[in-house]
């Protein structure tokens, strides 16, 4: 009796060893960071978050006077919320446009794998994008005493949240078949988990509904800004781990039962 | 997607999150999980704290009343588990001594009554309701008691102050532990303030004593700086007392222009008035004030005997009397009058003081019978010494009245860790010669500012690190640009270096040309259809598609250019400072002056030329300044610094032999522009200049609030300031010629266009009885008057609940001569749906010794707005915009009387359809009339508000002022139609409220001069502002649909053309 296998060829009864598991998504993440590079995409991207969140942050730097770093984090959601959705939105949208979906699936890899891998790869240009205000801090240092770690926790809270919404935008980029449809989902739900803490929307929110509350309820199960505050604070809280961490993780793996589901 | 996937991933996204937040709230609650690694640790005991801990010889106990979460608004759900964290780690840090519990007064009767016997009272926190503002009571205050001292309490806790709630609880308990003394940093001449030091050393201050700032920084580390006298004062040296205060160090700084001095020849004694070298333009601006640069003299002055004994008044040494001061948010007052010698008077500046974030109190004032020499200035500017003035021709009939003066203001930051700034328009009655002076009551005025200065809150403020990041160092011009090219070019630059790299070691050539041909066309195909656009349309072609053309120049602009053409050449000169030296908010307004004034200059016979004074030869720039162009100090930003600066911002109309100079003092003004061109051009070709007599008075305090805080305590009431001088300058700004008229004292001006009377206060017979004789000769009059001052009040007697009282103004108008003709003023508090959110002076009396004064949120239904769809569509409504009206006045009309008296009556602002208002005699306004129309409170609908009475007033039957047999009546004039506006709402008027919170009560203002005064062609063009249309007054269900309305009907409309096409391609199918 043989054992089912997927359309890849894998066997599905098959477990892969933690280094197995790397291995073959390392490879994939790989050719997925050459494949930015190659393309105007990691260059145009990068270039154009680096300008306008440096241009934000300079605007005011040298009015306030002070040697920290607080508005570049303030505003750090917001443009992340537009940028990373412009990354993600081609992921699997872009694949199965192209049919090239059913090359990569028939590769001997499990579909978490190739989530993962792109995962890793779109979180490089996070990166990348973190790096480009590596001037930033340099000049705060240079020309201050900030505060450094309320500065480090606050580059940690930019990466989770931004590994949270590269998530989000890889499950989003994996259920839609087109790439536009994928980064205005990607973006509105983006904009919504931003949006959801702030004090404004949140008093509105409260006010249709004074009994439930609806804007604390949402501040306080769904937006993403109260733990990433508490990162800008200098506040390291196993909870605000936990919600990033396990959010990134719950979309990941949801987009890898899309896919997999999808190759039946 | 499948519908059942879609389904699937809901249920997996859900089931996910569930399992997320239970795990990250089981993780919140323990404090251990979490790790601090700032250098403020809200729950990480620092050293200092523990120092201070360490050091406590008895047992601490802070108590936190604060109401239960569920009753909390959205931003302040979280202080319970916040402050309890922090007071967790205090107490487990102090092994025992520090013992913590938290009351929740606002869930059981008993921990109220628990809280409020501690005198703990709950604040006013401002919430939005169904899409409308309102207000929540809360509790949030911390106290801290150690031992039998008496406690500490943190009133309004806020979580602004949560990061540093530690340090600030540490602070508190050291200073209980170990009183300390107050350091102050003295910098004034030491020959002339040496007693003030010794003063204040035996009060317990430690002083050092400094000739200059620059001379060392000790001072910055001070709880309190005595800046007098201060000279070379530049941007580096302001930057820094402007990081000492907001460290949180109060400062008491001024000094007067001139100094004066006596020649005691008893047969002729002289003024001699010398300059001091201050320059009150380079101080004040920094800490947005003005000076009003002319001597002051006053009435109410000193007198000397010189000579024969017989006392000589001296003008220029000011006595402030117990009236003209103001102490209320004091614990005390001087009790005792105050020597201003040679003041050079205070102005607010508004906008600069709200960029701020400065609360102006004005502590001290002149009296009514203030008044100046005009000229005196400019020839002081002329001659490098002015002649002595002989005292005997020192008399205000030779000069030209003021109101009262600013002589000593208090300016309170918004953020309560900032600290406040004293200033003073002489320091000298603190100088050895005035500090002890007989009969005065400086010594005591000194006292009672660094009781608040100094008091524990504020050396707590001072003294707390509150872990701001530090400032930066001062950079030069070329290091900042520097910077920024790092800041904005530090990747990207390397990232196109490596994309060219990789480009060309891929041999893309033929991708790089094909891009290269194309930015070339795009390029060229641009800049083709530029010229083609040029050539077609030569000048500014465009399209203005706004209600009323405002983007262009309306008709009669143009027509009253034309006429003035007629008569001879018009020479317009744009004298403004060049763009790149100006703030960066003006320059749009400026560019669009620019072209507006262009526009106006275009036909033949006007000559327009753009100068920058300060790049013209100095005859050229004399030229210009004798013409009237006035340079004015203004805020501007350049780069890292915020510097004031002195900036050319006037348009000059030189038509033959006259001249108009249009000065524009802010961005504002520029909204102004067209009218005041067209009305330049009207006053060159007239010669007339309307003038305005402007009636006001200071405002009073009741007699019930008189006698209840004054005079029980035996204490002086203040008579108030001049509340109106920002009005005065609305109307100033817009070319009228205003002459200020006390009401208690009124002289009259010998010409003027129209009587502007605002808030009329008892006794009121005299100005009336002049009023109504203008009116039925014809005159013009804008009346402005509301009946109540709503002030909330917190008893302890009534559970420091809020209750609304209010305050009677005396307003009078409803006893003489307006009932006669069928307008009533009825004493009803007047109430709306359409509201707006403002501070709210709050009076909170914790017992019978403690009272504060607090500004706190409220948006109750007394804080009317009259928006647009409320005004009838009259040329004077135009462009005013949605008004805020505090406790407005609702005005009845019986047009019938009206018309049989041969009156018409116009009303222009109505309260909306679902008013309702309260006739209130006495006591607080119940509760139940803030709910909306009821039993109490009956409906009110569409009240008037605004009216405008036209015809030929009959004069009264009895005349109100009695008069001996001797004194003759004054005539009356020949009858003619005359016209008076009448309002019932002038709070808004006042300083603080005239241009606040997006809302401009100057604007209506203006239009009202200019319908009173000016050809109604001409007044129309007041009106022509760019100004949104406000919302009309809708209830909440309403505001609900409508919110439904725009977040469904999109959707939903996509959806039904979905299923429409789902449903016909299915039919279609099944056809086929």
């Amino acid at each position: 009796m043989s054992t089912p296998t997927t359309t890849a060829g894998l066997p599905r009864g098959n477990r892969l060893s933690l280094g197995q598991f790397f291995q073959g998504t390392l490879s994939i993440a790989k050719r997925e960071v050459a494949a930015y590079f190659d393309t105007p995409i990691a260059y145009v991207y990068t270039i154009a978050f680096v300008l306008l969140a440096n241009s934000i942050f300079m605007n005011e730097f040298f009015l306030a006077g002070r040697a920290e770093m607080a508005a570049f984090f303030d505003s750090a959601p917001l443009l992340l919320a537009v940028f990373l959705p412009a990354v993600t939105m081609r992921l699997f949208a872009e694949e199965r446009k192209q049919r090239t979906i059913e090359l990569l699936l028939t590769l001997p890899i499990r579909p978490l794998q190739a989530v993962v891998a792109k995962f890793l790869a779109a979180g490089v240009l996070l990166l990348l994008f973190l790096v480009g205000s590596a001037p930033l801090a340099l000049m705060v240092f240079k020309l201050g005493d900030p505060d450094a770690g309320r500065l480090w926790a606050g580059y940690l809270g930019v990466l989770l949240l931004g590994g949270q919404l590269l998530a989000l935008g890889l499950m989003l980029s994996a259920c839609a078949g087109d790439q536009i449809v994928a980064f205005v989902l990607s973006t509105v739900v983006s904009l919504a988990l931003v949006l959801s803490g702030q004090p404004q929307v949140v008093a509105v929110l409260d006010g249709l509904a004074p009994g439930v509350a609806p804007g604390t309820l949402l501040l306080e199960y769904v937006s993403v800004l109260p733990p990433y505050e508490a990162f800008g604070r200098g506040v390291l809280s196993a909870a605000a781990f936990v919600r990033f961490a396990g959010s990134t993780a719950l979309f990941l793996w949801l987009a890898a039962v899309v896919l997999d589901r999808r190759r039946g | 997607m499948a519908w059942r996937q879609w389904i699937l991933l809901s249920v997996l996204l859900t089931a996910g999150f569930t399992f997320i937040s239970g795990a990250e709230r089981l993780l919140a609650v323990d404090g251990r999980s979490q790790v601090e690694v700032g250098r403020v640790q809200p729950t990480r005991i620092d050293a200092v704290t523990r120092a201070a801990l360490d050091q406590l010889n008895a047992d601490a106990t802070l108590t936190y009343y604060v109401s239960p979460a569920e009753q909390m608004p959205s931003d302040l759900k979280r202080m319970e588990q916040r402050v309890s964290e922090v007071l967790e780690a205090l107490s487990t840090a102090s092994d025992g001594r520090l013992n913590w519990r938290i009351v929740h007064p606002g869930e059981d009767a008993e921990a109220e009554r628990f809280a409020i016997d501690r005198r703990i009272a709950p604040f006013r926190w401002r919430s939005i309701q169904g899409d409308r503002w309102s207000e929540l009571e809360v509790w949030s205050s911390l106290e801290i008691a150690l031992g039998a001292r008496t406690p500490v309490v943190l009133d309004g806790l806020t979580a602004e102050q949560l990061p540093v709630l530690q340090r600030l609880i540490a602070a508190h308990l050291e200073l209980l532990e170990r009183p300390s003394a107050p350091r102050v940093a003295i910098c004034a001449p030491l020959d002339d303030y040496g007693r003030l030091a010794e003063h204040l050393t035996g009060r317990g201050c430690s002083i050092e004593s400094l000739e200059s700032l620059n001379e060392s920084a000790a001072w910055e580390s001070a709880d309190v700086l005595v800046w007098f006298e201060p000279r070379d004062v530049d941007a580096a040296l302001l930057a820094r007392v402007e990081a000492f205060r907001q460290r949180g160090g109060s400062l008491l700084v001024g000094d007067s222009s001139r100094r004066a001095g006596l020649s005691t020849d008893p047969a002729d004694p002289q003024l001699k008035l010398t300059r001091s070298g201050f320059e009150p333009a380079e101080l004040w601006p920094a800490f947005g004030l003005q000076a009003l640069d002319e001597p002051l003299f006053d009435q109410r002055c000193e007198a000397r005997v010189i000579g024969d004994g017989t006392p000589l008044l001296l003008p220029f040494l000011i006595r402030c009397i117990a009236p003209n001061q103001n102490f209320r948010e004091f614990s005390s007052q001087p009790n005792g009058t105050l020597l201003f010698p040679t003041p050079t008077p205070l102005r607010l500046n508004a906008p600069d003081l709200s960029d701020r974030g400065f609360r102006a109190q004005v502590l001290a004032t002149s009296s009514e019978q203030s008044w100046t020499l005009p000229g005196l200035a400019a020839q002081e500017a002329e001659l490098t010494e002015l002649p002595p003035i002989r005292l005997e021709a020192l008399t205000p009939e030779r000069g030209r009245s003021l109101p009262k003066e600013a002589l000593a203001v208090w300016l309170q930051p918004a953020d309560p860790f900032e600290g406040s700034v004293f200033a003073f328009a002489s320091t000298k009655l603190f100088s050895n010669e005035f500090l002890g002076l007989t009969g005065y009551a400086h010594e005591r005025l000194i006292d009672l500012i660094f009781a608040e200065a100094a008091s524990a809150e504020r050396l707590v403020a001072a003294r707390t690190d509150r872990g701001q990041a530090a400032p930066l160092p001062k950079l030069s011009s070329s290091a900042e640009a520097g910077w920024r090219a790092a800041a904005l070019l530090g990747l990207p630059v390397p990232l196109l270096l490596l994309a060219a790299l990789r480009g060309r070691g891929r041999g893309r050539g033929n991708s790089d040309s094909r891009w290269l041909w194309m930015g070339t066309l795009g390029t060229v195909t641009a800049a083709g259809i530029a010229g083609a656009g040029s050539l077609l349309f030569p000048g500014s072609w465009r399209l203005d598609w706004s209600a009323g053309e405002l983007a262009g120049l309306a008709e009669q602009t143009l027509i009253e250019r034309d006429q003035l053409l007629d008569e001879g050449e018009l020479k317009v000169s744009f004298a403004f400072t060049r763009e790149q030296d100006l703030a960066p908010e003006w320059r749009s307004p400026v560019r669009s002056a620019w072209a507006r004034v262009q526009e106006f200059c275009k036909p033949g016979g006007v000559t327009l030329n753009r100068l920058d004074p300060e790049r013209l030869e100095s005859d050229e720039r004399e030229a210009l300044r004798a013409a009237g162009v006035t340079s004015i100090r203004a805020q501007s930003t350049r780069g890292a610094a915020v510097a004031v600066r002195s900036v050319d911002a006037t348009v000059l109309l030189q038509f033959k032999e006259q001249s108009e100079a249009l000065l524009f003092g802010d961005v504002e003004s520029f909204e102004d522009l067209e009218f005041r061109l067209a009305f330049a051009c009207w006053r060159l070709r007239t010669g007339q200049r309307p003038s305005l007599a402007l009636v006001t008075d200071t405002p009073r305090l009741t007699a019930a609030e008189n006698h209840t805080e004054y005079l029980q305590r035996k204490l002086m009431a203040p008579s108030g300031t001049d509340v109106w001088s920002l009005a005065r300058g609305a109307l100033e700004r817009a070319d009228f010629l205003v002459e200020h008229v006390d009401q208690r004292r009124p002289e009259w001006p010998e010409n003027y266009d129209a009587i502007f009377w605002l808030q009329p206060q008892r006794p009121i017979e005299s100005i009336l009885e002049r009023v109504v004789n203008e009116l039925h000769g014809g005159g013009r009059v804008f009346v402005a008057g509301q009946h109540f001052h709503v002030r909330a009040e917190r008893w302890r007697g009534q559970e420091f609940r809020d209750v609304y009282w209010p305050q009677p103004r005396s307003l009078d108008l409803e006893r003489f001569w307006f009932d006669d003709l069928g307008i009533g003023w009825p004493r009803r508090v007047l109430m709306d749906v359409n509201t707006f959110p403002a501070e709210l002076e709050t009076h909170v009396q914790r017992d019978a010794e403690t009272k504060e004064l607090d500004q706190q949120a409220s948006a109750l239904p007394f804080l009317v707005r009259a928006t647009t769809g409320q005004f009838a569509d009259d040329p004077l409504m135009a462009g005013v915009g949605d008004q805020a009206l505090l406790f407005p006045t609702a005005i009845e009309v019986d047009e019938a009387r009206l018309g049989s008296a041969g009156l018409q009556a116009n009303v222009l602002m109505r309260a909306s359809d679902q008013a309702w208002s309260f006739a209130w005699e006495s006591g607080f306004v119940p509760p139940e009339a803030f709910e909306g129309p009821s039993e109490v409170a009956p409906s009110l609908p569409g009240a008037p508000l605004l009216v405008r009475l036209s015809g030929e007033f009959p004069l009264p039957a009895e005349a109100f002022v009695e008069r001996d047999a001797e004194e003759s009546q004054p005539l009356p004039p020949t009858p003619a139609p005359g016209e008076l506006l009448l309002f019932g709402a002038s709070r808004q008027f006042q300083n603080d409220r005239l241009r606040s919170a997006g809302f401009r009560a100057d604007r209506l203002l203006v239009n009202a001069a200019a319908d009173l005064c000016l050809p109604a062609e001409l007044a129309a063009l007041a009106g022509r502002r760019q100004v949104p249309r406000g919302l009309d007054a809708s209830d909440t269900q309403s505001r609900l649909r409508w919110r439904g309305w725009a977040l469904g009907s999109g959707p939903l409309l996509l959806a039904c053309a979905w299923l429409i096409r789902r449903w016909t391609r299915r039919a279609g199918r099944i056809a086929v």
